[in-house]
């Protein structure tokens, strides 16, 4: 399949999965096998149940790093820079965002530590001795994918949620902005009516059963 | 997400009129919705189980609606019958958002918790307002054709479901039925949209932009402030409003919009690929505006504003409008000059060299709709390249290209033009661009020429000139004031009138009015074909006798006798002032005035040059057929005329090519070859309304020519040979004989001398068919046709002939050898332009009576006969009935011979009209020795250099 510009950074970590776990992994995650993934403080759980099958595996994923204390300071990058949070909006990463991460070592974007960490403490409850089994691999690609069309759901790998995210950039939004003394108000009118609005509205009569009304009302 | 923000939703409504005060305002706007619902019929008909409740119910259609709510089971059961908003209007549907964010967003939710309680609200208003009104319900097929087939039990169902609508809400039926009516109802209905439950605001409002100009600097930024727009009522909403906003939620117009940036951060993406300047305000935080250079200005109002407005983008630019009314006020201030031409001098490459001295300061500004731009401002502007100009508080956008694409066109500021430089600045700057050219007529000195040339009026009329023998016509007054216009003015012009109109008197008029003026600074100076000297004369001395004129041409010539002492006019030839084109070169004449001038159309060819190193006061050329066949010839004509006036040839050629290859006859390029041409050309049509009225339907020119050296040798021969013979007193009847004889063949002498000796017809032999092949050319090109009668049949056959080889036809010819059938024929096919040839010759005794030829509208007497009533009989072959145009009788005549002595006796002296009425010509042979030697004799003047080209 397609893989888009963050999806593109993780290929040398998945490059370290043995091949025919990630092709494995591939499939379960495409079919929609990877379930009820919840964050527990320290990581991911998800239950990767294949269909037709009786047997489902509890998956642990760790999180990759811990920046559920600095989200205030994501969000002040975010609002400093509106680009990113509108391509965020539109599905797709904006480069300059990508390489901002990854200059910076922000660990959304996967490390040279990341696959030794995945590997050193994910859990499966499968048979497999190689603890990148697919079930866990699939549930890692169930987050980059995810995440490839929906930039900010990436922070979800290091403990940051994405409506808290946005909560926050726009409360750095609103310090910038009144700081900048930027101008604009709200304009609330406390009386409107219908008379203002236009006229012109064409509407599509719907169903088998049309009134017929009295022609003096009829307007 | 906090999606609750108390403190700011709804506060004006709570805070000023308290909670009851606002529910009851905000129940009576619910109402009004309704109302507009069931005004517009924007309903459709529901039913829902009898025990559900009305938030219940709204939940309900809204899961029917997506697909997603469980049917009622089947088998019969009790049911209510609802009308229902169906919120297929955009608008209504706005409105509803409007309802809904008010209600659930303030202190009214406490009454209205959930968007679920309004849409049950107004299900039952709309309900309650349709039952009001409603008298029937139509059961329509799916199809709308009347014909379905149907379930058990469902006709019956319907119809009880329809009782229903109108009456009594509760029905029985079958409870499958019901909710697949319900489904398909609700298809494409409000309530199945995704974005029904949107709060974002997305479903009411739009992305816009706003321009907003600067300060009063005209270097100042613009900026293109971002905005929500509501989509029907057009109110705003800052961006900076929402920036502002601690939370992801913003009151505004009664609306509440809940993290709006979902979708007006992708919209503000999508516009910033189109426009960089939003690029870089969305680089940085709180993106409100962007700002707007002024260098970026061009780009952003030419190509990126119609972008953001393709990809719908609604941008308003309200304190910025077009600029309607540009003009280029153009002001003049005349100074003194004019001086003499000299000709033959170098100019630099590409540079135009105007021949009349600079007469006039030259100074523009330019008026943006009454605005008059100083022109540093307009300098600023170029040099900013800000196309705005800010006139009574709105900015008018300039087509600044284009516009200084037709200043410069213009001369410098300051810079001395001569009237000729304005006009072709002003020819090729008036069309080329949006400004409107306008002379200040404020400005005092403007001088009048400014006037009469720029914009084309005609000159102020001159008083003939005292001395002319004779009254011109009111197209020749104008003409002959016009070129004394150009004259002041120190402008070449080109009389290009069409043949039979008058451009022999009209210059004559002109020497005429120098000299009575004393303005002449030397001798006139007229060239022109050999074949047209002598009729050049004969004009002079009937109209202008006052005028002294040398012939510079014949062996015996010589210049220095032209000006010890300066006679008034010099007439030479082509060939004559190619020969002595050093001794013309050395003298300084007041007017060059060329005839026939398309033999200067070729600027490379000797004559050209020749005419060209000329020194002058003023040029004049005089031709019928300006363009024969190339636009390059009007260039080399007016480069004679006014050099550099038209450009470089090349110049001339990459601008006007189009027109010359046919094309863009009615676009910029041609207006502008018009303007430059309609002051230094005067071309009239003897069909142009203002003329054709003031022309006689016939009239009469006479053509002179002179003879050859071979045609003078043999008429002097003859003459002296009768006058041997007579000499020896020979009897009465053998001196008439020998006199008749005479006559006989000096008429033949004049017409070709191949008619007496022999030989090959040439044209070149013969003085007078090589005037008659010039006049043909000119009525064939004119698309005219000629009727020439001739009395000698040889003659006839040579000049078929003649005609063949010069003009690439064969006339026919009718003669008496012919029989009547085939003159028939002849003249049916000529009238019916069954034949090629425009041209018909005809034996003067053959076609003299009885036919009608008005296809022709010019006759030629080749010779004369000397009873007018037989040519007014010919010449009446054309002018009869049928007739549409003037007929243009030429009587071609040999200078200097009897023909022009005895169409001197005819013309002067009516009192010989008896003598002359007689059909004979035995009244010759009456006269005296001395009286036969004055009307044979051959005047030396009438003879032609062979050597003439």
């Amino acid at each position: 399949m397609k893989r888009g510009p963050y999806a593109s950074r993780w290929e040398p970590v998945l490059a370290e999965v043995d091949p025919s776990h990630l092709r494995a992994a591939t499939r379960l995650a495409m079919s929609g096998a990877v379930r009820s993934r919840a964050w527990d403080g320290a990581g991911w759980r998800a239950v990767v149940e294949r269909s037709g099958t009786r047997r489902a595996f509890d998956v642990w994923l760790p999180k990759l790093a811990d920046y559920a204390g600095h989200a205030r300071d994501v969000a002040r990058w975010l609002a400093m820079r509106p680009d990113w949070l509108a391509a965020h909006y539109a599905g797709e990463w904006d480069e300059s965002f990508l390489d901002f991460l990854s200059a910076h070592q922000v660990e959304v974007v996967p490390t040279g530590e990341t696959a030794a960490r995945l590997r050193a403490l994910s859990t499966c409850t499968c048979e497999e001795m190689d603890p990148l089994c697919p079930h866990v691999v699939a549930v890692l690609l169930a987050f980059i994918w995810e995440a490839d069309t929906n930039p900010l759901a990436a922070f979800r790998l290091v403990g940051i949620e994405v409506d808290q995210l946005l909560d926050l950039v726009q409360e750095e939004t609103a310090a910038l902005a009144s700081a900048a003394g930027a101008s604009g108000r709200t304009d609330v009118p406390g009386d409107w009516s219908l008379e203002e609005w236009r006229k012109d509205a064409p509407v599509r009569p719907l169903g088998r059963m049309r009134p017929i009304v009295r022609p003096e009302i009829r307007p | 997400m906090d999606r609750t923000a108390p403190e700011r939703i709804g506060r004006s409504v709570v805070e000023e009129l308290g909670l009851a005060d606002a529910l009851r305002t905000w129940q009576a706007l619910a109402l009004d919705l309704a109302q507009k619902i069931v005004d517009h019929g924007d309903v459709v008909a529901v039913a829902h189980g009898e025990r559900m409740e009305q938030r219940e119910v709204a939940l309900w259609l809204r899961q029917m609606a997506q697909g997603r709510a469980q049917g009622f089971p089947s088998g019969e059961a009790s049911f209510l019958a609802r009308w229902a908003p169906a919120w297929t209007s955009d608008a209504l549907l706005a409105f509803r958002y409007r309802l809904v964010s008010c209600a659930t967003r303030g202190a009214l939710a406490k009454v209205y918790s959930s968007a679920a309680a309004v849409d049950a609200l107004l299900i039952q208003l709309v309900d309650r307002e349709l039952r009001r009104r409603v008298v029937d319900v139509e059961l329509r097929t799916p199809s709308g054709n009347g014909y379905s087939v149907m379930y058990r039990g469902e006709k019956e169902a319907l119809a009880a479901w329809a009782r229903a609508l109108v009456g009594s809400p509760r029905f029985l039926a079958d409870g499958w039925i019901v909710s697949r009516e319900c489904a398909r109802s609700l298809e494409g209905s409000g309530w199945s949209r995704p974005d029904f439950d949107d709060d974002s605001g997305r479903i009411a409002y739009d992305l816009a932009f706003s321009l907003e100009p600067p300060g009063e600097n005209l270097g100042g930024e613009w900026a293109l402030r971002f905005e929500l727009r509501h989509r029907w009522t057009g109110e705003r909403i800052p961006l900076s409003a929402y920036w502002q906003s601690p939370s992801r939620e913003m009151a505004a117009n009664g609306d509440v919009l809940v993290a709006p940036e979902r979708w007006f951060l992708p919209k503000l993406r999508e516009a910033a690929r189109l426009c960089p300047a939003i690029a870089s305000a969305l680089r940085a935080p709180a993106p409100a505006r962007a700002v707007l250079h002024p260098d970026e200005m061009v780009r952003f109002l030419y190509h990126e504003l119609p972008e953001l407005r393709r990809a719908s983008f609604v941008v308003e630019t309200t304190a910025l409008e077009e600029a309607r009314d540009i003009r280029i006020r153009v002001r003049l201030e005349r100074m003194d000059g004019g001086a003499f031409r000299r000709g033959g001098g170098r100019r630099a490459a590409g540079m135009p060299r105007f021949s009349a001295d600079a007469v006039a300061r030259f100074d523009w500004s330019v008026v943006i709709d009454d605005h008059t731009l100083t022109p540093e401002e307009f300098r600023r502007m170029v040099e900013r390249q800000t196309p705005l100009v800010q006139v009574d508080g709105v900015w008018r956008l300039v087509p600044l290209a284009d516009l200084l694409r037709q200043v410069e066109a213009l001369p410098e500021r300051g810079q001395e033009v001569s009237p000729l430089e304005w006009m072709r600045a002003h020819a090729l700057a008036a069309h080329d661009g949006p400004g409107k050219m306008e002379v200040d007529a404020e400005a005092p000195r403007a001088a009048n020429w400014v006037d009469v040339w720029a914009l084309g009026r005609d000159a102020e009329p001159e008083p003939p000139p005292a001395s002319f023998r004779g009254t011109l016509r009111h197209y020749q007054e104008r003409g002959y004031a016009w070129l004394i216009q150009l004259r002041k003015l120190g402008i070449g012009g080109c009389l290009a009138d069409d043949m039979g109109l008058g451009k022999t008197v009209q210059m004559i008029a002109y020497w005429l009015r120098v000299k009575e003026r004393g303005e002449a600074s030397g001798p006139h100076l007229l060239v022109c074909p050999t074949s047209l000297v002598a009729n050049w004369k004969a004009e002079i001395e009937r109209f202008a006798p006052d005028l002294s004129v040398y012939v510079h041409h014949g062996s015996a010539r010589n210049l220095d006798r032209a000006f010890a002492p300066p006679v008034d006019l010099v007439i030479t030839t082509y060939g004559t002032l190619l020969r002595d084109g050093e001794a013309f070169r050395q003298r300084a004449f007041d007017c060059v005035a060329i005839d026939e001038a398309q033999v200067v159309k070729n600027a490379s060819t000797q004559q050209a040059r020749a005419l060209r190193a000329l020194t002058s006061r003023h040029r004049v050329a005089l031709t019928g057929t300006p363009v024969e066949n190339r636009l390059d010839e009007l260039w080399s004509l007016m480069d004679f005329l006014n050099p550099g006036y038209l450009g470089s040839l090349r110049w001339f050629r990459t601008t006007f090519g189009s027109i010359a290859e046919g094309r863009d006859l009615s676009g910029v390029r041609m207006r502008q070859l018009q303007l430059l041409l309609r002051p230094v050309l005067l071309r009239r049509r003897k069909s142009d309304p203002a003329i054709a009225p003031e022309l006689p339907e016939k009239w009469e020119v006479e053509e002179r020519a002179l003879l050859t050296a071979e045609q003078a040798a043999m008429y002097q021969a003859l003459v002296d040979q009768m006058f041997a013979q007579i000499a020896c007193g020979p009897s009465g009847i053998a001196r008439r004989g020998a006199i008749l004889t005479t006559l006989l063949r000096l008429k033949q002498v004049c017409d070709h001398p191949a008619l007496i000796s022999g030989g090959r017809p040439s044209a070149k032999r013969s003085g007078k068919l090589r005037s008659l092949l010039d006049l043909l050319r000119v009525v064939v090109d004119g698309g005219e046709a000629a009727l020439i009668f001739t009395q000698f049949r040889e003659m006839g056959e040579m000049l078929c002939a003649a005609v063949e080889g010069e003009l690439g036809f064969r006339p026919p010819f009718l003669h008496g050898g012919m029989s009547a059938k085939a003159r028939g024929e002849i003249v049916e096919r000529y009238q019916a332009k069954r034949v090629a040839s425009p041209v018909l010759v005809l034996s003067l005794r053959a076609g003299g009576v009885g036919l009608n030829l008005t296809r022709a509208n010019h006759v030629f007497h080749y010779d004369r006969w000397w009873n007018p009533a037989v040519e007014d009989q010919a010449t009446d072959r054309a002018y009869r009935i049928g007739q549409s145009r003037g007929v243009e009788v030429h009587k071609m005549i040999c200078a200097g011979t009897l023909e022009e002595r005895i169409d001197e006796m005819l013309r002067a002296k009516r009192a010989l009209s008896d003598v002359v009425s007689r059909v004979s010509e035995d009244w010759v042979t009456e006269l005296d020795d001395e009286a036969l030697y004055q009307l044979f004799a051959l005047n030396p003047v009438g003879v032609m250099e062979e050597d003439e080209p």
